[in-house]
């Protein structure tokens, strides 16, 4: 196992826990009302270590506290009694651990001749050594030890997501005084300019970094929620996770855990069929639930899958319909539609309410959030095959490089990721068609859509040339009419308000240098 | 306690700001008020529903402005620039409204303690009636006007969709 990944966290846990080892021992004896709780705190944290030196494979610290840990058991045991010789044999061990951590830090094997301290402390066992123990205390070992600060820092996660805000403040100051520099036309201000921004940028990349963690983080009591769960029902569930390693901006994560949890709460509930069903209907009798993750350009895909009966799209069409939604409208809706429509709330497929789920509350919740911060929610399901629920998301939610366009005097952004091409062309490149109007892109017809109508901006109407913005949907390419290009931008995306949350195809604003509000195009999200 | 005295009650305990839409006068708590913005224009949204008129950026923090009138279901007093925006919150949402550019003026809970007040029932929107000197002053019930908004907006089913082909 790749253990160096796991280092940094070993020696900040390690180094907490040998901190309260040595603020335990040198207690003991003070305050004898206190010595138990002492004792057993400092026993819990050598035992702790041990078992993750044990994990990373530093076998003499293993041995180490296994054998102090046995001596601090002997006093809880009242086996030993408390001495000024033991206290002294604990320190000096505690001393030695910390030389090994520092060993361990500075990328050092891990090496030691124990054996004395081992003899003495297996003597202090079988008892009477008190003498010899005296002669040769802590102080000596401790004299090695270097007063070294740690190098890793505990913070509260709020503090970067302020830092990262803050980035985003000096990203559009730094635009206004750009905007500035370039009417002054003072190019040597620009060049300080252009510092600045690629200064701010490393700034806000290592900001995002320190918040980025591994999705497995997020996910590590889903295998205990799936046991808890499927026991409580009945169910037989093999769960299993992929390509969980993938590191994810916590912002993001933040928003998905509920959904997570839901998705897996439905998939027991209503998806994995019972172990009798499911031989009836020829399927091994263990259920299977996985969870994959990959990443791709600037977003990360986690797909929660299930073996289970699938979901009905006749009787979500007849749900539908008795939560108001016209039937009309239903059966012109293709297949991946339907199944949304258990994202409505209060619709539940479930005949029976159960303690943990059949409400209709949390599919709706689960889109809400995956929407709220720029992804999307997908469901397939095949009836008797399974149910596979796909959320898009984000690997980070802060700044973004987006391409900005005027439609009309208004600007709008769209992510450089979903931006194929900028083009202007001729008027007499753009051809009618049955649905408007399309132009020839690489050998192939685009479409190509007016946003002013969308915005209910007056449209500024069609010159000899005409500037396009081709977008790269999941779904297929089109065209954008826009009335100029402003430029490419590093923005800090910000959420939208509450109220507003739920629209498809936004992602957040951001703010100019003037302090306009800018709306964020979700490409992915547009319906076409 | 009684409905009246409820109302009676809360309300004189708190400052109003009153203004006048559509020749009707208007209160707002102060304690609901976080600001009184002037703006020129709002940022469009992609969405056909004439109760919201945008969006403006207060301090980084955008807020959505609906049109209060429309909403109330006053006359139609469509705004114009430069639009008069009272931003209200309660909990943790925070709009703006539009109230036109009609007279504006405090009512401080001294006075309001002078005049006659009545609980509205089976309003959306208002909670109770002021009377002052035979004015009449409406009082807006600021966690309906968001859950209004809130309403009109979740109903709109906002997903944006290029289907409008350019014309030619």
């Amino acid at each position: 196992m790749d253990t160096s990944k796991y280092k940094k966290l070993f020696l900040q846990e390690s180094g907490e826990h040998l901190k309260n080892i040595n603020n335990r021992l040198l207690s003991l004896g003070k305050e004898p009302a206190e010595d138990t709780e002492n004792t057993d705190s400092a026993f819990r944290s050598f035992h702790s270590v041990k078992g993750m030196a044990a994990s990373m494979g530093y076998e003499p610290i293993t041995i180490l506290c296994h054998k102090l840990e046995g001596l601090l058991d002997a006093m809880r045991q009242n086996v030993l009694p408390l001495s000024q010789g033991v206290t002294d044999t604990l320190l000096k061990g505690s001393a030695v651990l910390g030389i090994m951590l520092e060993t361990v830090s500075d990328d050092r094997p891990v090496k030691a001749d124990l054996s004395p301290l081992l003899d003495e402390i297996d003597m202090h066992l079988k008892g009477g050594v008190e003498k010899k123990v005296a002669k040769h205390g802590p102080q000596k070992v401790r004299q090695a030890l270097s007063l070294i600060l740690p190098t890793t820092v505990r913070v509260d996660a709020s503090i970067f997501d302020t830092l990262i805000a803050d980035i985003g403040e000096f990203l559009r100051i730094k635009s206004r005084i750009h905007e500035i520099a370039n009417e002054m036309h003072n190019f040597e201000l620009s060049e300080h300019i252009h510092v600045l921004n690629n200064t701010i940028l490393e700034m806000y990349e290592t900001t995002v970094s320190a918040r980025m963690i591994p999705l497995e983080d997020l996910m590590q009591n889903l295998p205990l929620i799936v046991r808890d769960i499927s026991m409580s029902r009945g169910k037989d569930v093999e769960f299993s996770m992929h390509g969980v390693d993938i590191e994810v901006d916590r912002a993001v994560l933040n928003a998905i855990g509920e959904p997570l949890v839901h998705l897996i709460r439905n998939a027991i509930d209503h998806g994995i069929e019972t172990p009798d069903e499911r031989e009836k209907r020829g399927k091994p009798g263990k259920g299977e639930i996985k969870i994959t993750a990959s990443r791709e350009s600037d977003f990360v895909t986690i797909e929660v899958v299930d073996d289970g009966m699938g979901i009905d799209h006749q009787r979500v069409k007849e749900r539908a319909v008795e939560m108001g939604v016209s039937a009309e409208k239903i059966e012109g809706m293709c297949e991946e539609e339907v199944l949304s429509l258990i994202c409505l709330p209060g619709l539940s497929l479930s005949r029976e309410v159960t303690d943990i789920s059949g409400r209709g509350v949390g599919m709706d919740v689960v889109k809400k959030n995956v929407e709220a911060i720029g992804g999307r929610f997908e469901i397939k399901s095949v009836i008797n095959k399974g149910t596979r629920f796909i959320l898009k998301i984000p690997f980070t939610a802060a700044i973004i490089k987006v391409l900005m366009v005027y439609i009309n005097d208004m600007l709008l952004c769209f992510p450089v990721t979903r931006v194929e091409s900028a083009l202007q062309i001729q008027m007499s490149d753009i051809k009618s068609t049955e649905n408007g109007i399309s132009v020839l892109y690489r050998d192939m017809d685009i479409p190509v859509f007016d946003l002013s109508k969308i915005f209910n901006v007056p449209c500024k109407g069609l010159g000899d040339i005409i500037d396009i913005v081709v977008i790269n949907h999941p779904d297929k390419k089109f065209g954008v009419l826009v009335d100029g290009f402003k430029g490419v931008f590093d923005v800090y995306i910000k959420p939208l308000p509450a109220v507003l949350q739920g629209m498809r195809g936004i992602s957040g604003f951001t703010v100019t240098g003037e302090g306009d509000p800018v709306l964020v195009m979700d490409v992915a999200n547009i319906r076409l | 306690m009684s409905n009246y005295q409820q109302v009676k009650r809360m309300i004189n305990y708190g400052d109003k700001l009153i203004f006048n839409l559509a020749g009707e006068h208007i209160g707002i708590d102060v304690a609901s008020i976080k600001d009184i913005v002037e703006v020129e224009r709002f940022l469009p949204l992609p969405i056909s529903l004439p109760l919201i008129l945008g969006i403006i950026n207060r301090h980084g923090e955008l807020i959505t402005v609906a049109e209060l009138s429309a909403l109330i279901r006053l006359h139609s007093v469509k705004s114009e620039p430069p639009y008069r925006v009272v931003i209200i919150e309660e909990g943790n949402t925070t709009i703006g409204v539009s109230v036109g550019a009609g007279n504006m003026y405090f009512l401080w809970k001294e006075d309001i303690a002078k005049g006659d007040i009545s609980p509205v029932s089976q309003n959306d929107y208002f909670k109770a009636i002021i009377t002052m000197d035979d004015v009449s002053i409406r009082l807006l019930d600021c966690s309906q006007i968001i859950e209004g908004v809130e309403k009109a907006v979740r109903e709109c089913n906002i997903t944006l969709s290029v289907f409008s082909p350019v014309y030619h």
